[in-house]
């Protein structure tokens, strides 16, 4: 999952982005209303986590901006307001879901898998892809009953792909998703990611691949 | 707590009771008159009628002159029927030259009746038992007898009392009289009884309508509840009585909201202040303990972890202030120290971040500024204005610290930039966990101004702060020895 953090405690931003990372997920970090709408603007993202006390622009006026501006992606309030009132209001401004400071990191991740599977219309868990069994939550995939050897790239790889099937993804969206905003990626580094991943998961030579390619556009998988 | 409330206490009660009590002292006095008034009238009316009968037996007695004399009563059952009756008779009886009986009505039966002696000028009424044993009234009427022939007679009272020779005594039963006071009286204290009673009820039925919008006030001063603060107490009508009392209950209503709306404020603000911090305590444990092999990032984390704890403490340590100092538990103990001195020593403490921020700063101290003040909590006061200006001065800021005195007054102020405040703000600096962008700007709470505001006006030192070309003066105004209490403050 690609993720977008606003959020204005330095240090809350910093460990949730190491821990983000550390579960095989892409964050953007920003720290203030302004900041928060560039990268929305600019980037895309399958979930975003929204504080409401932000320097700048707060965090409801951030949220009703990018909701007058249809913007699609899920988002979640993580504030240390916790009346009824402010939940009411944070849900009723379009967000997707509320979760009160402080919160276990466990739950912030399963709540932004649930959005996610969501906003994707897959509500299949854990994912099937062909023989393939993609558990998003503890980060496996087996093939059968044998457990793959992804790397966390890989696995990243194969379930943006996964939660996006029957559709084609082009290659700027892919980078975008799979790396960090303002990263330099290597030209080929995709192509290399798919490759790698490809030989752990299709059936050996002469066989189908499990990942399309669609020429001059990106990849798709069924 | 419900409020006790005895029938005794009722508004209601007292009135009704005072109410009938005069009521009842005013039917009984006019009653009393009323009663003697009837009485008399009916017995001089009673009286009259025997009084009547004994002159007609005075003017039928006849002399007939000439040595001796003779008399006659020229009596006529028919005309007065009533000395005749077998039940409760009349009675009558005449004597001429003095003693010697001339005629006794036949309801005498030869009995007497009682007589007076002497000849009285005018007619002598009396209560007496009568021979049947009734009681009754009696008229005594001395006459002289008029001649036999003299027709046309002359008017008994014509004749000087000294002629008189003759008596004539008529009693009569007091039955018909008592039954007539007994009917009156029966009939004014039935409208007496009567008059009390709908006035009763008359003056209770104005007192439940005047106090109908009093049940209206209660009722809606009952449905008040902390969400419904907003309601104001309304009537259709509202009696100028009243009126006062509505108004300063709506007056509360507002002061109420007002509290609330800033403490359900300040405890969304704690709730920020305090929940912050754990969450990125809970965070740093959590994933510290998820991946520990990372071993730079859980050095790290340690020292977020002391930087959060540090702030931390400093939130718990100027909230329990405060709210001792709400609670007044904290007591004034002043005593003469050299303000200056501790200014300078404070200073000296804060400064080294001041300079980390590349703030420059004048101060300007007075060589000594004796007063007579609590020092614990002055310094507490100070230290927080000059920390508000280190932590939040844009960075590179000139500050001033400016210590003036005369001989009676002292004056105390911390200037700094403050690009963000407006005039409008300045009301609000001073309230609990209040910040100009609603975001921790710094590891700080935003209650050091508030304590400072609470510590001021225990310390009974005036605070004011201005707004000038966006320079930001705070300043502690006092007497130099002034109004330091001595006891505990009274809780706010």
């Amino acid at each position: 999952m690609k993720l977008l953090i606003i959020e204005d405690s330095e240090r809350l931003r910093r460990s949730l982005g190491q821990g983000l990372l550390r579960s095989g997920h892409t964050a953007d970090l920003v720290g203030d209303g302004e900041d928060a709408l560039t990268y929305c603007r600019s980037y895309p993202y399958d979930a975003i986590v929204l504080d409401l006390l932000l320097p700048g622009l707060s965090g409801f006026e951030v949220l009703t901006r990018l909701k007058t501006e249809k913007y699609p992606t899920p988002i979640l309030i993580l504030s240390a307001k916790d009346q009824l009132a402010d939940r009411v209001r944070g849900l009723d401004s379009g967000a997707d879901d509320y979760l009160v400071k402080p919160f276990a990191f466990e739950e912030l991740l399963a709540r932004l898998r649930a959005l996610v599977r969501r906003y994707h219309d897959q509500h299949q868990t854990p994912l099937r892809l062909g023989d393939l069994e993609i558990d998003l939550a503890r980060r496996e995939v087996r093939k059968g009953s044998r457990l793959l050897p992804l790397t966390p790239s890989e696995l990243a790889l194969l379930e943006t792909l996964a939660l996006r099937r029957g559709r084609a993804v082009s290659r700027r969206l892919l980078i975008d998703l799979l790396y960090e905003s303002k990263r330099d990626v290597a030209e080929n580094s995709l192509e290399v990611l798919v490759c790698g991943l490809r030989r752990k998961i299709d059936p050996g030579p002469g066989g189908e691949s499990l990942i399309k390619t669609r020429r001059g556009y990106g990849y798709q998988v069924e | 707590m419900a409020i006790r409330s005895n029938e005794r206490s009722s508004i209601r009660n007292r009135i009704s009771r005072r109410l009938s009590a005069g009521v009842f002292l005013i039917l009984l006095t006019a009653g009393w008159v009323l009663d003697r008034v009837i009485e008399e009238r009916l017995e001089a009316e009673f009286d009259g009628q025997l009084l009547a009968k004994a002159r007609a037996l005075a003017t039928l007695t006849k002399e007939e002159p000439g040595p001796p004399s003779t008399y006659e009563l020229d009596f006529a059952d028919e005309v007065m029927p009533e000395f005749e009756r077998p039940t409760s008779p009349d009675y009558f009886e005449v004597w001429v030259e003095r003693d010697t009986v001339l005629e006794r009505s036949r309801s005498l039966a030869g009995r007497d009746l009682q007589r007076r002696s002497g000849m009285p000028a005018a007619a002598e009424l009396s209560n007496v038992v009568l021979p049947d044993g009734r009681p009754g009234r009696q008229v005594q009427l001395g006459f002289a007898p008029q001649p036999a022939d003299d027709e046309e007679g002359m008017e008994p009272d014509h004749v000087s009392p000294a002629d008189f020779t003759a008596t004539v005594v008529v009693a009569a039963g007091r039955a018909p009289l008592d039954t007539s006071l007994v009917a009156v009286r029966t009939a004014a204290a039935a409208a007496g009884i009567g008059i009390l009673a709908l006035l009763l009820l008359l003056g209770w039925w104005s007192l439940s309508a005047g106090f109908r919008p009093l049940e209206a006030i209660a009722l809606q001063v009952g449905r008040v509840e902390a969400r419904s603060l907003g309601r104001r107490i309304e009537l259709p009508e509202m009696p100028r009585e009243i009126a006062p009392l509505v108004d300063h209950l709506n007056l509360l209503l507002a002061r109420l909201e007002e509290a609330f709306e800033r403490e359900r404020r300040l405890s969304s603000d704690l709730a920020h202040e305090l929940r912050t911090p754990v969450a990125e305590l809970r965070t740093l444990a959590e994933i510290g303990a998820a991946w520990p092999e990372d071993r730079q990032a859980v050095e790290g984390f340690f020292t977020d972890v002391m930087e959060i704890s540090r702030s931390m403490e400093q939130t718990v340590e100027l909230l329990l202030t405060l709210a001792r100092a709400e609670a007044g538990i904290v007591v004034v103990a002043a005593e003469p120290f050299d303000f200056a001195r501790r200014v300078a020593e404070l200073w000296y403490r804060l400064e080294p971040r001041a300079r980390q921020r590349g703030l420059s700063f004048r101060l300007e101290l007075p060589a000594s500024c004796e007063i007579l003040s609590d020092p614990v909590m002055l310094e507490h006061v100070v230290l927080n204005l000059l920390d508000n200006a280190v932590s939040h001065a844009p960075a590179g800021d000139h500050l001033e610290i400016r210590l003036k005195e005369s001989p009676s007054l002292v004056v105390f102020a911390v200037v700094n930039s403050a690009p963000q405040l407006e005039a409008a703000d300045l009301p609000r600096l001073f309230e609990r966990c209040w910040r100009k962008d609603a975001a921790r700007s710094g590891n700080h709470a935003g209650l050091g101004l508030t304590l400072v505001a609470e510590l001021a006006r225990m310390l009974e030192i005036g605070l004011e702060a201005d707004l000038h070309r966006g320079r930001l003066s705070l300043t502690l105004r006092f007497p130099r020895a002034g109004g330091i209490r001595e006891q505990p403050w009274p809780a706010s």
